[in-house]
């Protein structure tokens, strides 16, 4: 038996449909005394059938041609010839030739959908198994990590420590704080990668903002100015993923526009969804690399693993929205993000 | 000098009990360790601790369970250890006793700031007979209803008061949205969170003057709300 079941193909398919068509002339041939020539035709179809259903159209072509040729030349009066009269006998031929290629047709489709779905299937287990296995990863790298940045911590806070001590320590904390959101972004990688179970629920965007600003407050000297239209409706979303990708464009600026840069976050809203603009005052994006930086390890670099913003689109997209990048005429790069807002209220 | 807090950890990584251990002193601190729920509660049991720090992934019971017997017979505070991504968990805990939580990895002085506010909290028998509140611009007078940001009087509607007077009540502690909302509402909207979201709006929009960086109410994203301490 062959491998999720192929339609037989080639030489072989020929070789079955001779066969085939052999068999059934042997039977028919012990048969013949017994039986009428319509009934006779009804062993061939029976064949081109089998034919139909185990090979391509081509051999079940083969097969219904063969049956009446044969059929023809060895049953019907006088046999050993084809004469002017078996010329009704291309309505039989025509009819099997209809049937077997229905048959294989049907039996072609239905191996394939077969087939896609066992694809699909170990494609789902092969993702599921990529995303438990990242995540175990990440979760047995993290705990080692707490040990390491706490210890630091803890080691900072001793008063005997000498100047450089304080810095070796202070470099330890820093870095596990580093590969701790090195983690944390591989993390949301594969949970953006797979299908998406969102945590929904309502909340306001500015909270989750406000948030993401107070999270990354360490990375800018100027604080970020945030402006809020009051009528912004809430909006059902998961909102520790949808912080986190403010927080990765937070990130983003600061990596790409410098700690100095001055950051601008607007945010308003209006039929059924809310736009939120975040835009810097650095350089700006690459000529013609709009939508290319929301693509993985694009803007990989030492400091990262150019994460960020690939998570951030995955994530809009999971609920419904998007998020695009431009540079604004007065300079600087801005991203537009869409969140659908409203709906129905449960409350 | 007092007598030093007796602190329990339930926690089965033997590397973070150790840096918890040489953070504070054992003058400060008199440390018991547990490796397991089973042991902890035994230590409670025994110790009458202070303050218990539980880790709610340990290998031999589910940290929620360990809590809630502990619940059973004790009021002693006590802050979770977690990991991030779980705020269900985070939730879980909390509304099944826990003070608050840390989430790993997280730093001495976060964790230090929780401690503190947890063992405030506990130390006040009855913080709903405070007169008033006062921290950082902020002040409650809960006799008058009133609440003043620097000063001057802030108007609030009846729900929005009760909702930063449950929140000054417990300030430094997180609260969750099901906290909240049945404290404010009543139990049968203790799933709306959308009501608390327009009245925890409507709430900032009247004290915080800048959106981008609230002074006094901080959003615990997926669990609940806190008041900013003052110390912090």
């Amino acid at each position: 038996m062959r491998a999720s079941g192929d339609s037989i193909d080639g030489a072989p398919s020929y070789g079955l449909a001779v066969l085939v068509i052999v068999l059934a002339t042997a039977l028919n041939g012990l048969l013949y005394p017994y039986l009428a020539l319509a009934n006779l035709i009804m062993v061939y179809l029976l064949g081109v059938t089998y034919v139909a259903s185990r090979c391509t159209p081509r051999a079940a072509i083969l097969a219904s041609f063969l049956s009446v040729a044969v059929f023809d030349f060895v049953f019907v009066h006088p046999s050993g010839t084809f004469a002017v009269s078996d010329v009704e006998y291309v309505f039989t031929f025509l009819v099997m030739l209809v049937v077997s290629l229905l048959i294989s047709t049907l039996t072609m489709r239905f191996r394939q959908q077969s087939k896609a779905r066992a694809e699909a299937t170990m494609q789902a287990e092969i993702e599921q198994m990529r995303g438990d296995l990242l995540s175990a990863v990440s979760h047995d790298l993290r705990t080692p990590l707490a040990s390491i940045e706490g210890s630091a911590g803890a080691l900072l806070q001793q008063k005997e420590l000498t100047e450089q001590s304080r810095q070796l320590a202070g470099t330890i904390q820093e870095e596990s704080v580093r590969m701790a959101h090195l983690i944390r972004n591989l993390l949301d990688m594969t949970r953006v990668q797979g299908k998406i179970d969102l945590d929904l629920d309502w909340y306001a965007l500015d909270e989750l903002i406000a948030n993401a600003i107070l999270r990354t407050a360490t990375m800018f000297d100027h604080p970020v100015r945030l402006r809020v239209n009051p009528d912004t409706p809430l909006a059902r979303v998961d909102g520790v993923l949808l912080e986190q990708v403010f927080v990765n464009l937070l990130e983003n600026a600061s990596r790409h526009a410098g700690r100095s840069c001055q950051v601008e976050i607007a945010l308003g809203g209006g039929d059924g969804r809310a736009t939120i603009t975040v835009s810097d005052n650095g350089p700006g994006l690459e000529a013609g690399s709009g939508a290319r930086v929301f693509e993985r390890f694009v803007g990989a670099d030492t400091r990262g693993f150019g994460l960020g913003l690939a998570i951030s689109r995955a994530a809009l997209e999971a609920h419904g929205g998007s998020i695009t990048a431009s540079n604004r005429a007065e300079g600087g790069a801005v991203f537009t993000l869409v969140v659908p807002v409203g709906g129905e209220a449960k409350s | 000098m007092t007598e030093p807090l007796r602190i329990v950890i339930i926690e089965d990584e033997a590397a973070i009990r150790r840096f918890l251990r040489a953070s504070m002193g054992p003058d400060e601190v008199e440390w018991f360790e547990a490796e397991s729920g089973g042991e902890g509660t035994r230590l409670i049991a025994h110790k009458n601790p202070h303050l218990v720090l539980l880790d709610l992934g340990l290998p031999d019971q589910d940290g929620l369970e360990v809590l809630r017997s502990i619940r059973e017979w004790s009021q002693v505070p006590v802050i979770v250890l977690t990991a991030r991504g779980k705020e269900r968990d985070k939730v879980l805990a909390l509304d099944a006793g826990a003070d608050d939580y840390v989430t790993k990895p997280f730093s001495i002085a976060e964790l230090l700031a929780r401690i503190r506010v947890a063992l405030r909290h506990a130390a006040r028998a009855m913080p709903a007979t405070e007169a008033a509140y006062e921290a950082g611009g902020l002040s409650i007078d809960f006799d008058a209803r009133q609440v003043f940001v620097d000063g001057e009087e802030v108007r609030l509607t009846p729900i929005e008061y009760r909702l930063l007077s449950e929140l000054a009540r417990h300030a430094g502690k997180v609260l969750t949205h099901r906290h909240l909302l049945r404290t404010v509402w009543g139990q049968a909207y203790e799933d709306s969170t959308h009501t608390l979201r327009v009245h925890m709006g409507s709430i900032r929009s009247k004290i915080e003057s800048d959106a981008a960086y609230p002074r006094f109410i901080r959003t615990e994203t997926g669990v609940g709300y806190r008041l900013i301490p003052e110390e912090s």
